[in-house]
């Protein structure tokens, strides 16, 4: 083989062998390293409507300069704290603070903020270059300076020559696109993006990606809620999972897969017969399987070296690969979701 | 941004939404082009009235009818041989009429068909008869003469301007009523067009993260006023230019029945062009121009709450209330026979008849001085608290979807706001 284990391991993934990061409670995500001051800070939010409470005591912090991603599926109350928060709706309880000095109420940051509802609308029968400029007036652009970056926006996302058509006759992804430029036009502080990839093709999806890169690196702040959880495991510097109007887990994407990660476990492109027997007989590896590819899966004892059962299992088969099971932001949705409804199962019973 | 500028900004874009400018002047246009229409065929038709009438009559030889003065009818003796071949005639249509009289007593016409000018035929028999009548009396001349002679009748208007002054404000008002009506409901079914529309566009989120309810719904209200007032304007202006057309029409090729187009606006059927009714009390204008978009703030207030939360406008119930305005203004038009009535000018004064009223008894009637100020603090008052109230059915009634609150619902948002 030639290379070290070591070296290999140390390809995979950095975090082999050393001990299980600890991840910080949602509420300690109040001092985010390597970010600068706060942006938004929520404490304790509560909406209810009728009965149903669909935001329960939700906290969180953005920091400048990041992308922040909410997830949590249907009626999790994502779009409801997104409506909070740009002033749609008033919670109940709680506080929702902006700014520098994060002083509460909208009225002085609405014009500092841009929303991309959930629920997309625009002004069809209206010459596109119009509604925008109307839109970034709204906002506290002056109108001359309003048209000016609405022209230079369609510039760059190759829509200049839509800029007097009528909205209806764009097409579907490119009125998302107008509609993405309409909540940004005014370069606000904080953009607050809800499901900004639904409706778009994969081509779209990777532009808007792009674009939500290209705000964030121009010092733009963006909250989004999505669910395309590739997408958001590609873009956001923090994840906050919910379900049922509750904060699930919070966290740096490595964070949350560290936490999610279970016991480690490794990928084994093998050549030659498999003797599972005796990939099994080393005390650090607690099981080895066969998938259906012909892979082998080892995962190794809680607590115990990942590079001993590596090593193990390259004494006892040919390797062609080795590679990492990291967790996909997929499953640790999936997981954290059920576990949560599990727990909201139990308690009801009891 | 300040509110204020906001709210003119959103009341530019909803004014330029539903003002279009090309639209306007064909509207003027066309209703100038349709009063120069309507006197030209009025022309026509008093051109084929002008054509001659022949009856033909047979009657004794000492009884003699004749046409009466103005009329179109001409009479033909004819002898008594000649009545089948007449009758034929007339039966053809190759002659109007047949007056065939038995006696001075009686007489039988016979028309291929029913024409105005028949009654004409038979005022000129009442006469004959009645002349035949006197005569077989024996009465001398100048008893005849006495007999004949009409009692004087006079109608004293005292001061002509005064009447002239009355006839053009019962013009004015009958005009200011159509107008105001026509851009209150031109206005509110713009205002249920915009929001009902944002709705379903789902614009409404986009603008409320901007902006604040009242904030929009001010905007609105102001933006479709200006709709209102500019397309009543433009209308208004259009029927005046038709009245002056049409006048002028007159004045240069003869008046007839035809100028009653606009006609009897105009002034109608004298003789001559009647220009003095058409000049407008510039107050009256000021006056009314006021209380008019004074009338579009405070009927699209309440229309913009009940829009708001209207979900389909094809299925609501709550598209009923666009008849609503009709209410005051076809009091008023009743109002129009006795302007100084205690109906009228109570409704003068309070604020969701105001705008029609008013004008009505300043134009017509005997308006106090006191009437006018205290009418603009009502409304003006009214409009204050509808907008606060609307304000808060708004902010929540554009983020509903799906079922439509009920009222008590909607008086609820407005107590607990």
């Amino acid at each position: 083989m030639g290379r070290s284990i070591e070296s290999i391991l140390g390809r995979i993934h950095p975090a082999f062998g050393a001990p299980k990061p600890v991840v910080p409670a949602v509420s300690a995500l109040l001092a985010f390293d390597g970010m600068k001051a706060p942006l938004v800070e929520i404490k304790s939010v509560v909406k209810r409507f009728a009965s149903v409470e669909a935001v329960a005591g939700v906290s969180f912090t953005v920091q400048e300069g990041e992308i922040f991603a909410l997830l949590g599926p249907n009626g999790a109350g994502k779009t409801t704290l997104v409506r909070m928060l740009v002033g749609i709706t008033r919670p109940d309880s709680g506080t929702i603070a902006f700014g520098d000095s994060l002083s509460s109420g909208h009225g002085p940051y609405r014009g500092r903020m841009g929303y991309l509802p959930e629920e997309r609308g625009l002004y069809l029968d209206r010459p596109t270059i119009q509604t925008l400029a109307y839109l970034g007036a709204l906002r506290g652009l002056s109108r001359s300076r309003a048209e000016a970056s609405a022209r230079a926006w369609l510039d760059r996302l190759g829509l200049a020559d839509r800029a007097t058509h009528k909205i209806e006759t764009l097409s579907k992804g490119n009125q998302q696109r107008v509609q993405i430029v309409a909540a940004i036009l005014h370069k606000p502080a904080l953009a607050i993006l809800d499901e900004p990839f639904s409706g778009l093709d994969p081509i779209n999806q990777d532009a808007v990606v792009d674009l939500i890169r290209e705000l964030r690196s121009e010092g733009m702040t963006v909250l989004l809620s999505a669910h395309q959880m590739d997408l958001v495991e590609r873009l956001a510097d923090r994840v906050l999972l919910m379900n049922r109007g509750q904060e699930l887990v919070a966290g740096t994407v490595p964070e949350l897969r560290a936490r999610y990660q279970g016991a480690p476990s490794i990928r084994l492109d093998v050549v030659g017969e498999i003797n599972l027997d005796a990939l099994r007989a080393h005390p650090a590896i607690a099981d080895a399987r066969i998938e259906e590819d012909g892979a082998v899966t080892v995962v190794s004892r809680e607590g115990e070296d990942l590079t001993a059962a590596v090593a193990h299992a390259a004494s006892v088969v040919s390797l062609r690969g080795i590679h990492s099971e990291r967790p996909r932001l997929h499953d640790i949705y999936v997981r954290a979701v059920r576990e949560h409804e599990r727990r909201m199962e139990t308690r009801s019973v009891s | 941004m300040s509110s204020i500028r906001t709210v003119l900004e959103v009341a530019r874009w909803e004014f330029l939404r539903f003002f279009k400018v090309k639209e306007q002047i064909v509207t003027f246009v066309l209703i100038v082009v349709v009063g120069a229409a309507v006197w030209g065929i009025g022309r026509v038709a008093d051109l084929g009235r002008l054509k001659s009438v022949t009856v033909a009559v047979i009657a004794p030889e000492e009884f003699w009818v004749e046409a009466p003065p103005g009329t179109r009818i001409r009479f033909e003796p004819r002898d008594a041989a000649s009545v089948p071949a007449l009758t034929q005639d007339v039966d053809f249509r190759r002659l109007d009429g047949l007056l065939v009289v038995a006696t001075s007593d009686s007489a039988v016409l016979r028309v291929g068909k029913v024409a105005a000018w028949q009654s004409d035929v038979e005022t000129a028999f009442q006469a004959a008869s009645k002349e035949a009548r006197l005569r077989r009396m024996g009465l001398s001349v100048e008893e005849e003469a006495r007999l004949a002679r009409p009692a004087a009748w006079t109608v004293d208007h005292g001061n002509p301007a005064a009447r002239e002054a009355w006839r053009a404000g019962r013009l004015w008002s009958v005009l200011f009523i159509v107008l105001t009506l026509m851009g209150l409901y031109l206005g509110n079914a713009y205002l249920f067009v915009a929001i009902t529309g944002e709705k379903r566009l789902r614009v409404t989120e986009q603008v409320l993260s901007a902006i604040t309810p009242q904030t929009w719904i001010d905007g609105k209200i102001l933006g479709l006023s200006g709709v209102a007032a500019a397309s009543t304007g433009v209308v208004g202006s259009g029927f005046f230019a038709m009245g002056w057309l049409t006048a002028f029409l007159n004045a240069a090729f003869g008046a007839g029945v035809a100028g009653a187009g606009a006609g009897s606006a105009a002034g109608g059927t004298s003789p001559g062009p009647d220009l003095t009714i058409l000049l407008v009390d510039p107050m009256f204008l000021l006056v009314a121009s006021i209380f008019a978009v004074l009338g579009f703030f405070f009927w699209f207030t309440l229309f913009a709450a009940v829009a708001s939360t209207i979900n389909d406008p094809n299925t609501s119930g709550r598209t009923v209330f666009l008849f609503v305005p009709m209410i005051p203004a076809s009091i008023c038009f009743m109002g129009l026979k006795d302007p100084d009535s205690p109906l009228m000018r109570l409704l003068g004064v309070l604020p969701f008849s105001s705008h029609a009223a008013l004008p009505v008894r300043m134009a017509m009637g005997g308006l106090a001085p006191w009437e006018i100020p205290v009418a603009l603090a009502l409304l003006v008052g009214s409009i204050w608290l509808l907008r606060r109230a609307a304000g808060k059915i708004f902010a929540l009634g554009m983020l509903l979807y799906g079922k439509e609150p009920r009222w008590s619902e909607m008086w609820r948002w407005i107590r607990e706001a």
